[in-house]
C-alpha cells in the first residue's frame, strides 16, 4: 500500500472513529465529495468499527421523537417547504438541497454509498468522458441515457417514471470491459434517475438493469431478467 | 512512545445521567441482553425495510423506527451525553433516512452499518456544534475508561464482531480505551489530549497508530 492510501485510510479512520474537531470534519466530507477512494476507506472503517455499538444497551426514545418525525415528514398541511407526501427519490433530493442549505449536512455516510448529491453536481458540472443508451429488452419502451463522467460518476435516466411491478425493485448493474462479473449500482429509484459512483478507470462498459426482489438482489448479482441493458463508449 | 496512558487517575465521579446509562449497560452485559436483541431475523429485515422505505413505504418507514430507534438513542445518548441532543440525533437521522434511503446499497455493505453510521455522523456533528458554541460548558462529561473485558468478550458472540474484538485484544489496554472513548464517547483529539494531559500531537500519534495496528489486524 503506497503512503498516500495509507495516509488516507487513516485521515478516513479518523473521522469515522469521530476524533475531528467541526473544521476537520468538514474538511474531510469536503474532500471525500472529490475523492471515491477516500469515500470507500471511510466506508470500510464504517464497517470496521460499528460492531463496537453493540457494547451500548438500547435506550427507548422519548415518544415525543417519533411524533415529530411524523408531524414533519407527513403532516397533512407542511409548515415549510418540506413535503408531506412521499416524493420519488429524486425530486425528493431536491426537496433535501433546499434543506441543506437551510442548515443540514449531508451525512457523509451516504457519501460512501455510491450517491452522489445533487449539491455535488452542482459544484462541479458534469464532465462527460463516455456515453451510451440503454434499451428495453423486450417490446417497446423509451431508451434510457447513460453518463459516465470523468470524475467516476454515472448517470442514467429514464425520460420518465419508471416504477417497478408490485414487490420489486429495478437494479442497475455496471459490467466494466474486461470484468467478469457485473457490479451492482443500487436500486433504481422510481423516478427512473440513479447517479452511481463507478470508479475512474471505467470507460468502456455494458450496463444492464434487472428486475429483482424489492431492495435488490440478496445475492449481489442479478438474479431476475435484464429489463434494460446497453454499451457505454468512451467519446476520446 | 513509551509514556503510559494514565487510565487510573482519570476515574472521577460521573454524571447522574451517565452514571444511569452505565449501570444499564453492565445489567445488559450480564444477562446477555446485548446479543439477545440484536436477533438474526431483524437484521436480515432491515435491507428489506430500507428497500421499502425507498419506494415510500411508510409502514416499512413506522416499522423500522419501531425495531431500531432504542438502539440508536441508546448510541446517540452515550455519544452526547445530553437526552435533546441525542433526541435531536434520532431525529435527523431518520429524516435523513426517510429522504436517502435509496443510497443504501445491500451490495455494498450491512444495513447496520449504513443506519448507525448515519446516526453517529448527525450526533458527532451535533456535539461538536454544541461544545463550538460553548466551549466551556462540557456539562456532564464521563472519564476515559477501558470496556471491561466481559464487555469486549460479548462482541464475540456476533459473528461479525469477533475479528474486531480479537484484533482489539491485540491492542494495548490503554490504546484500546482511547479508540472507544472517541468511537462511543465521541471525544476529539483535543478533548482526549486534555483529559489525559498529554500533548495534543501524542494524542495524534497512539490514534494513528492504533488505527493502523487495527486495520492491518483486520486485513492480513
Amino acid at each position: 500500500m503506497s503512503t498516500e492510501d495509507e495516509d488516507r485510510a487513516l485521515r478516513a479512520g479518523e473521522y469515522v472513529l469521530g476524533v475531528l474537531d467541526a473544521a476537520e470534519r468538514a474538511r474531510l466530507e469536503e474532500a471525500a465529495r472529490r475523492d471515491p477512494e477516500l469515500a470507500r476507506a471511510i466506508h470500510a472503517w464504517e464497517e470496521r468499527l460499528t460492531p463496537l455499538t453493540r457494547l451500548v444497551p438500547p435506550s427507548p426514545p422519548p415518544a415525543a421523537v417519533w411524533a415529530r418525525i411524523e408531524a414533519r415528514l407527513f403532516s397533512a398541511a407542511p409548515a415549510s417547504h418540506e413535503t408531506a407526501i412521499p416524493l420519488p427519490l429524486w425530486r425528493r433530493l431536491r426537496r433535501w438541497q433546499a434543506a441543506t442549505a437551510a442548515g443540514f449536512a449531508i451525512a457523509a455516510a451516504l457519501l460512501a454509498w455510491t450517491v452522489i448529491s445533487p449539491l455535488e453536481r452542482q459544484a462541479h458540472p458534469p464532465a462527460p468522458i463516455a456515453l451510451g443508451t440503454l434499451a428495453p429488452s423486450q417490446g417497446q419502451g423509451p431508451l434510457l441515457a447513460a453518463v459516465l463522467e470523468r470524475n467516476g460518476t454515472l448517470l442514467v435516466a429514464s425520460p420518465a417514471p419508471m416504477p417497478p411491478p408490485a414487490g420489486r425493485s429495478y437494479e442497475l448493474w455496471i459490467l466494466p470491459q474486461g470484468a467478469r462479473t457485473p457490479r451492482s449500482l443500487g436500486v433504481m429509484p422510481e423516478s427512473g434517475r440513479r447517479v452511481a459512483e463507478v470508479g475512474t478507470g471505467v470507460r468502456e462498459a455494458q450496463v444492464m438493469i434487472s428486475l429483482e426482489p424489492r431492495g435488490g438482489s440478496p445475492s449481489g448479482l442479478p438474479t431476475g431478467p435484464v429489463v434494460y441493458a446497453g454499451q457505454i463508449s468512451a467519446l476520446e | 512512545m513509551s509514556q503510559a496512558m494514565p487510565l487510573a487517575i482519570l476515574w472521577r465521579p460521573i454524571s447522574p445521567l451517565y452514571g444511569e446509562v452505565k449501570e444499564k449497560e453492565e445489567e445488559a452485559i450480564k444477562t446477555g441482553m446485548l446479543t439477545e436483541q440484536q436477533s438474526t431475523a431483524e437484521e436480515e429485515e432491515l435491507p428489506d425495510l430500507l428497500g421499502r422505505i425507498a419506494l415510500g413505504d411508510r409502514d416499512a418507514f413506522r416499522l423500522l423506527y419501531e425495531r431500531q430507534s432504542a438502539r440508536l438513542y441508546g448510541i446517540a445518548l452515550r455519544l452526547t451525553r445530553d437526552a435533546g441532543l441525542a433526541a435531536d440525533a434520532l431525529q435527523e437521522a431518520f429524516f435523513q433516512v426517510w429522504q436517502h434511503a435509496g443510497a443504501f446499497d445491500a451490495a455494498r455493505g450491512r444495513a447496520e452499518t449504513w443506519l448507525i453510521s448515519l446516526l453517529r455522523y448527525r450526533a458527532l456533528d451535533l456535539l461538536r456544534r454544541q461544545r463550538r458554541e460553548d466551549p466551556v460548558a462540557e456539562p456532564q462529561s464521563p472519564d476515559l475508561r477501558d470496556e471491561s473485558p466481559d464487555a469486549i468478550e460479548t462482541l464475540s458472540r456476533q459473528h461479525e464482531a469477533d475479528a474486531l474484538r480479537r484484533c482489539l485484544e491485540t491492542l494495548p489496554a490503554d490504546r484500546r480505551a482511547l479508540l472507544t472513548a472517541a468511537f462511543l464517547d465521541g471525544f476529539s483529539h483535543q478533548e482526549l489530549a486534555q483529559r489525559l494531559k498529554t500533548p495534543l500531537g501524542t494524542i495524534k500519534s497512539w490514534i494513528r497508530r492504533s488505527l493502523a495496528a487495527l486495520k492491518e489486524c483486520l486485513e492480513p
